[in-house]
């Protein structure tokens, strides 16, 4: 187990896993805002959709399918209600 | 700028990219590895426990092997030479030979809902719990059609998963055709049992398709067609894929002949340019077993092996292929004016039908034109209208600054 923070908040992670995974672990379904503000998700989960793409360490745009998580990773996700 | 040259180099680290490797390295060749996902093993092999990532693992440990993760194709400034992005340099690898190896990727359809949180591929989902997403107690829905829905039901029973229904937009004499195609493998006849031994007591629905989908304050709301009838299915997640299509996109850049089934090559896997190989998914989509004999035989062409056996062994196992390209027809759902089709650019159904080609909605609505550059709308388009890309053209992924500095373009005279 590792511990990373999702929006500045501690989160205990399987230690294996991707970005996408720690978030859905944490409750966080929703990783970006479309361009017209819809929720979005991730998708293909294999790098080809881009829509879990999120800021990790204050890097825009990563996806986080494509994303394992390290001890202290920083990710940013819109703040908006979770289903 | 980091400057590599190799004997062969392999994109795409599935069956077929590791096993061309293994046989490469094992010959005395250098090999350069190159894949866009953290880990060795490709959509099926990653994930799979200890003993798949230890064999992974020893090929991708070889001394002789430049193993690159998470690094992308951008380019192809000479015939032998590409243009790799790694998380941390830029690349020029040279080959005497680059075998494609690129996979499939999954067709994904638009319908009015699909854009909701909690709805993705059947792949996508799997792939996704591969990287630590919990199903485990989850509802789920699996939909579409294609050979996936089968062995993604199988890993998701298995990890806890509450298959709450299956939605076959094939008819059950279809499938059960298919089923009766496979007896001439034994083991495919095996996985069928297997894969059928854990949904049996899922409900499925053939010939029906998922219409719609919404967000309730806790669930997705699913609705299911079938015939005249309509009726709601309640999950906490639905996976929804229409079969499967190569990545074709490395082969285009590097010339090779195409179709929208795979690339083109002989017998021996040579494409269009003598010196590229083509296998596995990219070759048109027939399964692991095809891909890895495909990679055996590519390897074998490469180091003068014996390529009489693999050659015959491909030729049984495209059967396969035959079989998948006409057991699972796609009729794409239908789509509403307001439903998103590109989802990259928010680019509606509605503002797409005025146009006559992609090219042309491209320009007015930036359709295809964001962050995934046309890799699930372009598949999209030309289900629902038959458009097809004009051209690939480098960068074929998405680069950073410092690698769009260098030559993307084949230099001139």
């Amino acid at each position: 187990m590792m511990t990373i923070t999702i929006n500045d908040q501690p989160f205990t992670c399987a230690s294996e896993c991707t970005v996408a995974g720690a978030l859905a672990q944490a409750g966080f379904i929703t990783t970006r805002t479309s361009v017209t503000g819809q929720p979005r998700a991730p998708l293909c989960g294999m790098g080809i959709c881009a829509e879990c793409r999120v800021t990790i360490d204050d890097i825009p745009h990563q996806l986080a399918c494509q994303t394992l998580v390290r001890a202290g990773m920083r990710i940013s996700v819109p703040l908006q209600e979770q289903p | 700028m980091t400057h590599l040259t190799v004997d062969t180099i392999i994109v795409g680290a599935g069956p077929a990219g590791l096993t061309a490797a293994h046989d490469l390295l094992h010959a005395g060749q250098t090999v350069a590895l190159i894949d866009d996902n953290p880990q060795a093993g490709g959509q099926i092999w990653r994930g799979l426990g200890d003993r798949v990532a230890q064999r992974a693992a020893a090929i991708t440990a070889h001394p002789h092997l430049h193993w690159l993760a998470n690094s992308h194709v951008v380019a192809a400034p000479t015939a032998h030479t590409l243009l790799v992005e790694t998380p941390t340099q830029v690349m020029h690898i040279t080959a005497t030979h680059i075998i494609i190896a690129t996979g499939a990727r999954e067709r994904l359809l638009p319908f009015p809902g699909w854009t909701t949180p909690g709805v993705m591929g059947i792949g996508g989902l799997q792939a996704l719990a591969k990287g630590g997403m919990p199903i485990a107690g989850k509802r789920i829905v699996l939909a579409g059609t294609g050979p996936l829905i089968w062995p993604v039901a199988h890993y998701l029973a298995n990890h806890g998963a509450i298959l709450s229904a299956i939605i076959e937009q094939q008819s059950l004499p279809g499938l059960m055709r298919f089923g009766s195609s496979l007896l001439f493998s034994l083991e495919k006849t095996c996985q069928v049992l297997t894969y059928f031994s854990a949904v049996w007591r899922t409900p499925i629905r053939f010939a029906s398709t998922v219409t719609a989908v919404h967000a309730t304050r806790d669930a997705l709301a699913v609705s299911v067609q079938t015939a005249h009838t309509t009726r709601t299915i309640t999950c906490d997640l639905l996976g929804v894929g229409y079969h499967l299509v190569p990545n074709l996109a490395l082969a285009q850049l590097l010339g090779c002949t195409t179709t929208p089934a795979g690339v083109v090559t002989d017998d021996t896997l040579h494409t269009a340019q003598p010196h590229v190989l083509a296998i596995g998914e990219s070759r048109g989509i027939a399964g692991i077993d095809c891909a890895i004999a495909e990679a055996h035989l590519a390897a074998a062409q490469i180091c003068h092996g014996d390529t009489h056996t693999w050659q015959r062994r491909v030729q049984h196992e495209r059967r396969f292929a035959r079989v998948l390209a006409t057991s699972f027809p796609v009729t794409p759902p239908p789509v509403a004016d307001d439903t998103i089709v590109c989802r990259c650019e928010d680019v509606t159904h509605a503002q797409l039908t005025p146009h006559a080609d992609w090219r042309s909605a491209k320009l007015q609505t930036r359709c295809g034109m964001g962050a995934c550059q046309g890799r699930i709308c372009g598949t999209a388009v030309a289900s629902l209208y038959g458009w097809q890309a004009d051209s690939v053209r480098p960068p074929i992924h998405n680069a950073r600054v410092d690698t769009l500095a260098h030559p993307v373009f084949p230099e001139k005279g």
